[in-house]
């Protein structure tokens, strides 16, 4: 019987774009209802984000123990990248992490999806991306790209969460507003898939169906979502299956 | 009643991983009856150096140089000392995330706290000093014993059965056990007792010493020693819950 899941969903789109409410919003849905509308069983999820806080907090331990801070500094509570090596780090840290993980146990993938979650930005963001993942990862892959503007990416960040949390979570972390500005004011998204709704990404010989997903006004309504993620899903699975 | 926080101290090889194993092949019911532990989380530094090497590695094929860890022929090591006050202050952090404003998790639980120190600057006592309060005043600790040459034997051992099924096997480095944990300051902080109360930081913590030599492959065995020690910890731990 042919395999009815998608393997690896990439989530992409910019900090405050709704990456980590749309998997919410997959995991408020049924499983047999997500299997049969949007073809994903059973998930794991793999976020480069609590790799880059984690990062960022061991040196808050390094430091007092008098190594010098080599990647991000520390305002307060919320933390400032400062070298952009630690971008092209997580890109390599999923490639090991999927290929040890899962990769390495093809029986995940007989039933599960792996979501791979990312935001990228600038003039070549995604496209460094996607010449540094893996090709065991790409070729079975499939891009949910989610749009929004960088002003209400702006204003969903800052409503998520207050600088106060420092126990940031997937849902409530919030990336300091200059780092918005620097990393995902522009991107090269439009460019990489020449403005087209769905279609494939091409990268290290490979086809990687995407599909492009306008997610304004925001709405927490799930027929709503059900209604907006629906169709894209299905158009991807389609292309997925033609690659 | 059960142990809240179990301290599963001891060397490198001494028997900690099999004790472990063997808390969770145990019939649930029986764990807890017989030996105070309910079901459980473990927290091994361990994988806190597993982690920082794995994340310097990566940042070593960007150019970027270790500071923390190095790899030898047989594994990770710590460059220096303060490598330990790192793990200590990265077991306190995840204490204060994820365990202590959850006190309502320990009337089910019980976290097992598991890691090796030497006779150097940041030995036992030194280690178990640096930890919160929080995580202090919940704890006991059982100490499996074994001697250096004992478990430099069982280290090479388990390194070579586990290389008969991956290649990904492990042992703790030659040069870490010799450096780090060739003599420990275990005796000395309990004046030899096998038993009693730690006075740390000026919390009482109940603890044990099991000798876990000759080794033994026969479960019917290790039920016994295990029986024997996790029941004189307990009867201190409720003793100190009386006073």
């Amino acid at each position: 019987m042919p395999k009815n899941t998608f393997d690896n969903l990439i989530v992409i789109g910019r900090g405050g774009c709704g990456k980590s409410e749309l998997i919410d919003f997959l995991k408020k849905t049924p499983e047999a209802d997500r299997l049969e509308k949007f073809h994903i069983g059973a998930f794991d999820e793999l976020d480069d984000f609590p790799w880059l806080h984690s990062m960022l907090k061991d040196e808050d331990i390094l430091e007092q123990l008098g190594y010098p801070r080599r990647f991000g500094e520390r305002v307060e509570n919320v933390y400032r990248t400062k070298d952009y090596n630690l971008y092209n780090f997580l890109i390599l840290k999923f490639n090991v992490t999927i290929k040890e993980k899962y990769i390495a146990k093809p029986e995940f993938y007989e039933k599960k999806t792996l979501f791979i979650e990312f935001a990228r930005g600038r003039e070549d963001g995604y496209k460094k991306v996607f010449n540094m993942l893996d090709k065991e990862i790409l070729k079975n892959s499939a891009i949910f790209y989610l749009d929004n503007t960088f002003e209400e990416s702006l204003r969903r960040n800052t409503t998520r969460s207050t600088d106060k949390d420092t126990n940031q979570t997937i849902l409530n972390h919030k990336v300091p507003v200059e780092v918005m500005e620097y990393l995902y004011k522009t991107h090269d998204w439009y460019e990489l898939t020449d403005k087209q709704p769905s279609g494939y990404v091409s990268a290290q010989g490979l086809k990687i169906p995407f599909v492009t997903v306008w997610n304004m006004p925001e709405t927490l309504d799930f027929k709503a979502l059900e209604e907006r993620y629906s169709g894209p899903l299905k158009k991807l699975w389609e292309l997925y299956k033609t690659r | 009643m059960h142990f809240e926080n179990l301290f599963v101290l001891g060397r490198p090889a001494a028997g900690k991983s099999e004790f472990i194993d063997f808390m969770k092949n145990c019939d649930p019911n029986k764990r807890l009856e017989k030996f105070h532990v309910a079901p459980f989380d473990r927290v091994d530094d361990y994988l806190f150096l597993r982690e920082l090497a794995d994340n310097e590695n990566i940042m070593e094929k960007l150019g970027v140089p270790k500071v923390v860890t190095k790899l030898t022929s047989d594994g990770i090591v710590a460059m220096n000392e303060l490598f330990f006050l790192f793990v200590t202050e990265k077991m306190n952090l995840i204490f204060n995330q994820k365990y202590l404003p959850q006190p309502d998790l320990y009337k089910s639980k019980t976290i097992l706290i598991e890691f090796s120190r030497g006779i150097n600057r940041y030995g036992y006592r030194h280690s178990i000093s640096g930890l919160d309060k929080g995580i202090l005043s919940r704890g006991s600790i059982i100490y499996i014993k074994a001697s250096y040459e004992e478990s430099m034997r069982r280290n090479e051992a388990r390194y070579q059965e586990k290389m008969k099924y991956s290649i990904l096997a492990h042992k703790c480095p030659e040069e870490a056990m010799e450096r780090f944990y060739k003599t420990d300051d275990w005796d000395e902080l309990t004046g030899g007792k096998e038993s009693g109360m730690l006075d740390i930081n000026g919390i009482e913590i109940p603890f044990v010493t099991m000798n876990n030599e000759p080794e033994s492959k026969d479960d019917a065995v290790m039920e016994e020693r295990y029986y024997n020690a996790l029941s004189t910890c307990f009867e201190l731990w409720q003793k100190k819950q009386r006073s």
